[in-house]
């Protein structure tokens, strides 16, 4: 690494070096100046075929070669000035110390080199190392960064200038030879090529949540060279996110996901531009955001924000590639690409909010939002790298736990899409919350009145004789109260089950109604009320989460 | 009449309480009515109108068509999970 400007060799004739450190009568080939000559090159060859190195490296073969250096013209010594080992400083500490002003060129000997040293922050981490030796691996470290960014995001006029080499057969391209090297894998997959990797690197995909979907999408994409991510999400990372949202870490609870993942997506590939979107996507920022980018992945966990989605990108002509899961099973589609359907052609009407489950009530296994998240990457790159699209006008249904994988053709666009069709009524976002009857969380209204209610604390104050806990059957077996009975929610409301043994002789004994979060506790109080008219039932308010933060901290969460 | 085989995915799976069975259906079946002949089974299924997709052998089903025992219709609600 020369620290100033060393043309001054230049006056030196052949073979100048330094000595070397460990034995001076030896010069270091590190540095030494030599006039190029097809002569020296030959008898060089000769010499190593003949006699070898004695140190089995340039420097015995060359010392060999020019034997009478150590003793020969003492101009042809250079000084040692030009040829530092920062790591003998330790032998003369004083003259390090004394000619540290001086010194032109600093040689980073041995097997560990400064590239294996971690740097942070223009900090070296390292141990036993001296402080001229700290000084100069971090000014390499700092060389190394401009080297770097230079190298990898060549300026306009170095592209202008590596497209117009002559004598050699490159088609130009916006490409580094590096990023060549690092994306040849897929690069050499038939319908990416160079013109596909270029496409991705010149595109800009929106990923809107950072959850179980956007953590493997987003990952795939950073991986595969799409030039910009734009990252959508305002919550922070749960431990309870963990088991399947891959970019977050034990170590990152609390912390904000659009962080978390950017952390790691730069670690997977810093030439990516990664653009931070810390909010809830709504109505009124919507547009703004998405029309910076070329193709959206919707990653959210709920209906009202996918409608949002869908409108945004017909309304500013962007393709969605939006995917969805739940339990064991889930769906991958391609919006709005090419004249084909858009989300709302296919799903005209929202769902019903008191039946559509999230991953919080419903549950989700990770490896399935691995297969959907997945499916979303392989299809954005197929789209931006050779503008094809596997699932448009699809649906591509997986459930990896019975091992069905199908694709179902759906319909094409409705001519009376009100968004996508003809005459479109909608035609900027509208009242999302409104529309779907429920917004991204769940506003629930109480079934109950309060004499229908107990909370936590009158429960446990309470001797209660009958306890129905209406939560799944899988979900009673992780934990559940003393002496209560499992009757699931869905075999209680459709009547499945007797229930007779669970109903007191005495109407005047109260049945205490029991789930997860004091929701489903309560309908199913409505419900048995309706049957059984002349006995006492009430819920338990706030559920098991509330008898957790109430009674009994060492209650299971999940 | 033809036995023909019906997959149930996601809240549909709720409701039946299965993945898939064979159901005899009437020979002519259409959008509405399949629905209506699936939920004497499952009456519950009938919340689930207009909210579904239906695919009869891997393509969405639209007007009527003649099934036959081989036959495979799927019902589709929409996941919005994440
Ligand atoms: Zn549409």
């Amino acid at each position: 690494m020369p620290l100033s400007n060393i043309d001054d060799l230049f006056q030196y004739e052949e073979l100048s070096a330094c000595r070397d450190a460990g034995w001076p009568d030896c010069f270091n080939t590190g540095l030494f100046v030599l006039t190029p000559s097809l002569e020296t090159y030959k008898a060089l060859i000769r010499r190593a075929c003949d006699d070898g190195s004695f140190d089995g490296g340039d420097q015995g073969l060359l010392n060999a070669h020019f034997s009478t250096w150590s003793h020969g013209d003492i101009r042809k010594h250079i000084p040692f000035s030009y040829n530092v080992n920062p790591n003998a400083s330790y032998t003369y500490l004083p003259a390090y110390k004394h000619f540290a002003d001086q010194v032109k060129m600093v040689h980073f000997l041995g097997a560990v080199k400064p590239w294996h040293y971690q740097y942070a922050n223009g900090r070296v981490q390292g141990q036993n190392l001296t402080e001229h030796t700290l000084k100069f691996l971090e000014q390499w470290h700092k060389v190394a960064d401009i080297v770097k960014q230079t190298y990898y995001q060549p300026t306009a006029e170095m592209k202008a200038g590596s497209a117009k080499k002559e004598g050699t057969n490159v088609v130009p391209t916006t490409l580094t030879n590096p990023e060549i090297l690092r994306y040849g894998r897929q690069m050499i997959v038939d319908g990416v090529g160079l013109p596909g990797q270029e496409g991705l690197k010149k595109s800009k995909v929106l990923i809107v949540g950072l959850g179980a979907l956007g953590c493997p999408s987003s990952h795939y994409l950073a991986a595969a060279g799409v030039g910009t991510l734009g990252l959508v999400d305002d919550d922070v990372v749960d431990a309870s996110n963990l088991h399947r949202q891959i970019l977050h870490s034990e170590k990152e609870i609390g912390v904000h996901k659009v962080d978390s993942a950017i952390s790691r997506l730069h670690a997977v590939n810093q030439h990516v531009s990664l653009i931070p979107h810390k909010v809830d996507l709504n109505a009124s920022n919507a547009l703004s955001i998405i029309q910076q980018y070329d193709l959206v992945l919707d990653c959210t966990d709920n209906a009202t924000t996918r409608y949002l989605i869908n409108d945004c990108c017909v309304l500013l002509n962007k393709v969605l590639v939006s995917g969805a899961a739940l339990r064991f099973e889930g769906q991958v589609s391609t919006y709005n690409y090419k004249g084909g359907p858009c989300y709302r052609c296919i799903n005209p009407s929202p769902p019903d909010p008191e039946t559509t489950l999230n991953c919080f009530e419903a549950g989700v296994l990770g490896p399935v939002t691995g297969v959907v998240g997945s499916l979303q990457a392989a299809e954005a790159i197929k789209i931006l790298a050779s503008d094809e699209s596997a699932y448009a006008g699809k649906l591509m249904l997986v459930c990896p736990w019975d091992g069905i994988m199908k694709a179902i053709k759906l319909r094409p666009r409705r001519k009376d899409c009100v968004v996508c069709g003809d005459n479109p009524t909608v035609t900027s976002p509208i009242d999302y919350v409104k529309f779907c009857g429920s917004g991204k969380n769940k506003q629930y209204s109480n079934a109950s009145t309060e004499s229908e209610r107990i909370t936590c604390r009158q429960l446990r104050d309470s001797s209660y004789k009958h306890l129905i806990d209406v939560r799944p059957s899988v979900e009673f077996g992780i934990c559940a109260l003393e002496n209560s009975v499992c009757v699931p929610f869905m075999d209680l409301v459709s009547d499945k089950v007797d229930l007779s043994p669970h109903i007191p002789e005495d109407p005047a004994e109260p049945v205490y109604l029991l789930c997860r979060a004091g929701i489903n506790s309560q309908v199913a109080v409505q419900h048995l009320k309706a049957k059984y008219p002349e006995h006492c039932f009430k819920d338990i308010v706030g559920g098991l989460m509330g008898w957790t933060s109430d009674i009994d901290p060492n209650f299971p969460m999940y | 009449m033809p036995v023909v085989t019906v997959l149930y995915f996601a809240r549909c799976r709720e409701i039946t309480g299965k993945v898939q069975e064979k159901v005899l259906l009437p020979e002519t079946v259409s959008l509405d009515n399949i629905l209506t002949e699936l939920a004497k089974v499952h009456p519950a299924l009938e919340t689930l109108r207009g909210k579904l997709t239906v695919a009869h052998n891997q393509a969405y089903l639209e007007g009527s068509v003649q099934l036959q025992s081989t036959d495979e219709i799927a019902l589709i609600p929409p996941v919005s999970g994440g």
